[in-house]
This record gives structure tokens, C-alpha cells and sequence, in this order.
């Protein structure tokens, strides 16, 4: 009991709080812990005059084992998004970077956060797991900021350029919040973002001290939540449209690894529970025998719905809470180390026979009266005011043989661990890498929903021909402007930059033959030129032959709502439910409006929506029903190579 | 109108965090080591990895800095 002066503080915090007496003999591996921490260079003994400032936030000096940590975490998110993003561009070339960098860093948050999540229970049930759980918060930030990346380009993408507010457009583009299948799932994936930005922002002791522990620990177990929105999340997004199932599997096989591993943990402590004897001597309760506790271990026992943790060290023994204060840590499976409790989570120490941190430290926890009789250990389970000190129990002879070694206990700040920690932390990192190249390597090869479309992002060409807007703006070309040797007729559907149609832009040029720069969009035989604002000049050199417009009849088709823009090509994919709420903003900003059918004479076909009397149909008609599968039911013309649907509200409606 | 109620909801949170990003430069570079001692004489580093914590909780630190007066 003679090193009670510090604290073995493994984790990543910023708290230097260092002893104010001297650490004589076996200290030095703490006291040098302390001296790599605070990044000076005293000589040993160490006393308070090296360190004056011993109660302040200072920046953690690393070791060997925070290297690697950090090291194999970095290699895993690069092996797994540079997996996907790699195969992905070999098996899709049409795929877009944006999408292919928005699924890679999506899974990947969610991958971590599966691990995240089974390290806690890991530990519960195989102590040879700590290893994992020092550092955690560094996993823990590093699936926040994969959150962000995702989180980040799908807004850029999906919400702005608009007619909206980015994060109004995320609420209110999909109002369908009373229906589960089209459920908004993007606002249930900005939740989660929000809960892990909070989480990885009081990542540090400063807030576990200004929040307060139980807050701090309330504000934590939001990780649960997030996860579970995380899984809505998934299954109402990506899954919708990409309808492998191999993928939803392997998202049921993570929600079922983190919910088994939970369930073992909790099973086996309530199995540990119940295993506690019940005989009762008044107020003492038999509680084990004293052979059942390992030598400077404890065993930790439930009594009156109090956990308890029993230590045997030094030929005594001392029972005291088994919740630590630091973040609620489990002291009953941690050690004594050189005289004191040693949570095993994060190091914070405690005096066996008064439940309090060694000075200058304050943290205590309650102790509980203890007592052995016939070589049984009985334990008085009121527990008595944090830091009330009881004499410790003595132990016949025979059982007092206290070992010292610590080679079996997961210590953070040494530059190695056990070989059995080793070799089983080893075991699992090899196993977690393997399995997440598996899952990229799965993921990339089932993506099914990539269009051959072409978006010439960068790349200006020049246009000229005729406009019109019949009822949306077109251009009737008659050159070849994309390089063909052949003069034909083309019909350009046009827009403007962002999600915004090109009506304002050919406002002064309707009917009149002009020439201007733009983009070309393209999706088989369907094009779309982005104009470049301000460089539209009446041109009188080409004069297009227009055909006139064919009536096709009514019909009865089934398909898709879709905005014209970036289902030709500025999105891949730009259809379907993980593009809904995007479509509707570009929809509310005057792109055209289209019915994407497969049924009309058996081809796939782009229906321009208009109401019975041409004009564009009116959104209100048609908003709630964009990105699913729909009935149109109008009368159909060919005009200038495009093909419309005459329609009203009242004919359009949802499929199941 | 549910529209309308997202759109005050949302600008509600800029005004929060517009706030909070003030507030924070505000009392990483004095208020923090009035509100927690042990924060006293703590480097850049430290104040730097407390500021997006603090834009999210800052109306409790801001209710701790004012009481730190008193």
C-alpha cells in the first residue's frame, strides 16, 4: 500500500493529473508514464516540485501500443474505401466519384460503429479483449468524421444548388413521414450524424468532469440510438434500391453479432447474479468463499441489486463498488496494482479499504462492510458514503498469497501487451480486416443500379440550333455538334447549372435560332445540354426542319417519376428511392418532370409530363409520388424526338 | 405548413450554432479556465478539441461562465 500516489490512466484523455508525493521503487513504470505524458524530462524520484501543475488538461504523449492502434485503424478505413472505391470504378465505370465516395464512407462508418458497438460486450465476456477497448473514443471519432464524409457529399449532392436551404430540402423534399416504405431516410442518417458529432465532441475528460459523469455517460449510450437509426437508415434507403440480398444480410449479420454479443454479456452476468449465495447472517449476506477470488482480483457479486466487487489482495479483503467513476468502468474486473484497484478500462485507482483515488485525486466510490467466516466471505450489501474507509478482512493464512506479477492484466501505458492479449487482439484485427475487405469486395460487386449515362462535367462544348419551349425548353438542332459526320435532327432538352431549369435563360430567345455554350448530359438515346449562363447570341446560320407532333394514343403505363437532369447522367443513380428527395428539388427548381417507363412497346422510354392542355403538369400533382413506383395514365405525342404524356393528377397514382 | 415548421425549426439551429461558434472562441481563449481550474494554463491544443463540443453545449457553459462571475 505504499504506491498510492498515482494513477494508472491508460486512455486517451488529456487529464494529466499527476501525484504530489514521491514514487519510490516499484513506481518508476508509472512515474515514467506520467514523464512521456507531460512531455518533460525530470530525473526520479519524482516529486510535486516537477510537477506543479499536476490538476491540468495537458495533450497525452503516445506509446507503442497507441501507434498501432492508430496505424491499423487508418489501414482498415484506407484498405476498406480504397477496396470499394477501386473495384467499384472497375465493375461500374458510369458510377459517379460522388456516389461511389458517399456509399465507401457510409459503410465504412457503419462498419465501425459495428465494432465499436461489440468491443464494450467483448470485453464483458473475455478480459484478453481490453486492449480493444483502449483508445475506443479513437474508433469512436473516426467513425463520426466517415459519418461526416458521407453525411457532407450527400448534401452538396442531394440538397444544394437548389431552391432550398440544404438542411431545409433534407426535412422537406420527402414529406411522406407518415408512410413507413417511403419514409424519409436521410433525415434519419443526419440524427445519427448528429449523435456521433456529439459523442466524438465531449470525447474528452473535460466534459465527462463539466457534464458530469451520469450525463456524460446518458449523452454516450445515444450511440445505441444512432445505431438503430443507422439501421432504418440503411434499410429504408439503400436497400430500397439496391435489392441484393447478399447486402441485406450482411446488415442483418452485423445487427445480429452486436445484439448476440450483448445478450452474452448480459446473460452472463445475470447467470454471475444469480450464482451469488443467498444465505443471509442479519445484515451480512454470504456472498462467496474466499478460494473462488483470484489472488489481487476480484469477484463481483449482485446484492440487493447492488453490484459488488470483492478484491483479495495482501492476505485481506476489501469490497467496494464495482461501478468506477471515471466512466463507469467495471472495478471488479480489473486489478490491484502496487496497493491499489485498478479499473481496468482506463487505469483509475482506488484504495481497496476506502473506495478512494489517492491523492491529489478525488474521485471515491462506496465500500461495503465485509467479514470472513469459515473461510466464506460475507458482505454487509448497504453500501456506506463514497470513501468511507473499512477495515479490510484478514484471510487465514492459506488463502493470502497475493502475486504481484502483472503480466496477465492489460496495462495501456506499457509499450507491450500480455502475449495472450496479444495474440487474441491480433486474432481479431486480422479477422476484422479480412472481413471488412470481404464486405467492400461484396458490396462493390452487388451494386446493381448504375445507368449507361454520360455527364461531360468540365468539359464546354458549343451548341446552336433552335429553341423552343414545348412546354419545357428544348433545342432543335440540325448540326453535329457532338461530332457526328452526318447532319440529323437532335432534340436537347435544356437546363440550367445546379437544379434549376433553363427557363430564365432563354426567356429573350424563345423561337429564335441561337448559339450558346453548355454541357452535354446523355442517357441512350435521351439528351440534355446545362447552358452556361450569359453566352446564348441569336445565330442565323442554322435553320432546323421540325417535324410535326404525332399523336400515340392513350395508355396506361407503370414506371417512374423522375427529374430529367439527373436521371440522364448527372447523377448515377438518378432514380429510385436514395434519389427522391434530390429529385424533388430539382423538380421544384424547373427541371422537366418525366415518366421513366419500361412498358411502352416493351423499350425503355422518357415521358415528359405535361397536363391535358400542354402546359408543364403542375408539381403538386405529382411531388409525393416522385422516386416510386407509379401509374400514369394520358395521351401520348411525339414531337421533335420527344416523347410526352398528357395527364393530370387524378391519373397518376402510387403502385404497391 | 409542415414545410414551414421545418424551415423555422432549421434556421433556429443556424442561429444556434452561429452562436455557439462565437461563443466558443470566446470561451476557449478566456472563459474556460474561469468555468473548470484545472483547464488554467492549458495549451491551444486543448482549447481547440473543447471548441465543437462547446458550440453544441454552449448554454450550459455560458450559464457556468456567468455564475463563475458571481
Amino acid at each position: 500500500m505504499s504506491h498510492l500516489s498515482r494513477r494508472l490512466r491508460t486512455d486517451d484523455s488529456t487529464s494529466a493529473r499527476l501525484a504530489s508525493t514521491h514514487l519510490p521503487g516499484p513506481s518508476f513504470l508509472a512515474a515514467n508514464y506520467f514523464h512521456r505524458r507531460i512531455g518533460s524530462a525530470p530525473s526520479f524520484p519524482i516529486t510535486e516540485t516537477f510537477f506543479p501543475m499536476s490538476h491540468q488538461y495537458a495533450a497525452i504523449s503516445w506509446n507503442t501500443q497507441k501507434r498501432w492502434y492508430d496505424i491499423v485503424l487508418i489501414a482498415g478505413i484506407v484498405l476498406y474505401s480504397g477496396t470499394f472505391i477501386a473495384l467499384s470504378s472497375l465493375l461500374h465505370p458510369t458510377a459517379t466519384v460522388e456516389t461511389l465516395i458517399i456509399r465507401a464512407a457510409g459503410s465504412c462508418a457503419f462498419l465501425l460503429l459495428t465494432v465499436v458497438l461489440c468491443i464494450g460486450p467483448l470485453c464483458r465476456l473475455d478480459s484478453r479483449f481490453l486492449q480493444l477497448l483502449y483508445n475506443r473514443r479513437h474508433l469512436g471519432v473516426a467513425t463520426f468524421l466517415m459519418g461526416l464524409v458521407h453525411g457532407a457529399f450527400s448534401l452538396v449532392q442531394f440538397h444544394s444548388l437548389g431552391v432550398k436551404d440544404p438542411l431545409v430540402s433534407l426535412w422537406t423534399s420527402n414529406l411522406n413521414y407518415n408512410r413507413f416504405a417511403d419514409f424519409p431516410f436521410q433525415p434519419l442518417g443526419f440524427v445519427a450524424l448528429i449523435i456521433l458529432f456529439l459523442m466524438a465532441a465531449t470525447s474528452h475528460d473535460f466534459w465527462l468532469r463539466n457534464l458530469t459523469p451520469p450525463v456524460w455517460k446518458a449523452l454516450h449510450m445515444l450511440v445505441y440510438a444512432a445505431y438503430a437509426l443507422l439501421i432504418a437508415h440503411i434499410t429504408l434507403g439503400l436497400l430500397q434500391t439496391e435489392r441484393s440480398l447478399l447486402l441485406a444480410i450482411a446488415v442483418a449479420i452485423s445487427f445480429a453479432v452486436v445484439l448476440s454479443l450483448h445478450l452474452a454479456a448480459a446473460i452472463r452476468e445475470r447467470t454471475l447474479d444469480k450464482a451469488t449465495a443467498r444465505e443471509s447472517n442479519q445484515t451480512f449476506v454470504l456472498a462467496c468463499s474466499v478460494d473462488s477470488i483470484p489472488d489481487s482480483y476480484a469477484k463481483t457479486v449482485s446484492l440487493h441489486g447492488e453490484r459488488i466487487a470483492i478484491f483479495k489482495y495482501a492476505g485481506k479483503v476489501s469490497a467496494l463498488s464495482n461501478v468506477c467513476r471515471h466512466q463507469n468502468g467495471p472495478l471488479g474486473e480489473g486489478k490491484i496494482i502496487d496497493g491499489c484497484v485498478t479499473c481496468p478500462w482506463h487505469g483509475y485507482q482506488y484504495l481497496p479499504e476506502s473506495g478512494a483515488s489517492p491523492p491529489p485525486f478525488t474521485e471515491k466510490v462506496s465500500t461495503f462492510r465485509t467479514k470472513i467466516i469459515d473461510n466464506k466471505v460475507w458482505v454487509d450489501p448497504n453500501p456506506l458514503p463514497p470513501g468511507t474507509f473499512i477495515e479490510a478482512a484478514s484471510i487465514p493464512p492459506h488463502g493470502a498469497d497475493e502475486s504481484q506479477s502483472t503480466s496477465d492484466f492489460y496495462i495501456g501505458y506499457l509499450s507491450q501487451s500480455p502475449p495472450d492479449v496479444r495474440r487474441r487482439v491480433r486474432l481479431f484485427v486480422f479477422g476484422s480486416l479480412v472481413v471488412s475487405a470481404s464486405i467492400a469486395l461484396l458490396f462493390a460487386t452487388v451494386q446493381e443500379h448504375f445507368a449507361n449515362s454520360t455527364f461531360e462535367f468540365g468539359k464546354i462544348r458549343e451548341f446552336h440550333g433552335t429553341l423552343r419551349e414545348d412546354p419545357y425548353p428544348i433545342l432543335i438542332a440540325t448540326d453535329n455538334a457532338e461530332g457526328n459526320s452526318r447532319e440529323r435532327l437532335n432534340s436537347y432538352l435544356l437546363v440550367a447549372p445546379g437544379k434549376h431549369g433553363a427557363e430564365h435563360l432563354i426567356q429573350s430567345y424563345k423561337g429564335q435560332t441561337v448559339r450558346f455554350k453548355g454541357t452535354l448530359i446523355a442517357r441512350n438515346e435521351g439528351k440534355m445540354i446545362e447552358i452556361v449562363p450569359s453566352t446564348t447570341n441569336p445565330d442565323s446560320t442554322a435553320n432546323p426542319v421540325e417535324n410535326g407532333a404525332t399523336e400515340l394514343g392513350d395508355r396506361d403505363l407503370a414506371g417512374e417519376i423522375v427529374d430529367t437532369k439527373c436521371f440522364l447522367g448527372v447523377m448515377n443513380p438518378g432514380e429510385g428511392k436514395v434519389h427522391r428527395e434530390c429529385a424533388a428539388l430539382c423538380l421544384a427548381g424547373g427541371i422537366p418532370a418525366a415518366l421513366f417507363t419500361q412498358d411502352l412497346d416493351g423499350i425503355a422510354k422518357l415521358l415528359l409530363l405535361t397536363d391535358p392542355s400542354g402546359a408543364p403538369l403542375a408539381q403538386s400533382a405529382y411531388v409525393q409520388r416522385v422516386g416510386q413506383p407509379v401509374r400514369v395514365q394520358g395521351n401520348v405525342f411525339a414531337f421533335n424526338g420527344l416523347l410526352y404524356i398528357r395527364t393530370s393528377a387524378d391519373r397518376i397514382s402510387t403502385l404497391p | 405548413m409542415a414545410e414551414q415548421i421545418f424551415t423555422i425549426v432549421v434556421y433556429i439551429f443556424y442561429a444556434y450554432v452561429s452562436f455557439g461558434l462565437l461563443f466558443a472562441i470566446a470561451f476557449a481563449w478566456r472563459g474556460v479556465q474561469k468555468v473548470d481550474r484545472q483547464a488554467a494554463g492549458s495549451g491551444f491544443g486543448f482549447r481547440c478539441l473543447i471548441l465543437p463540443g462547446t458550440i453544441a453545449f454552449w448554454p450550459l457553459l455560458l450559464r457556468r461562465w456567468l455564475h463563475s462571475h458571481q
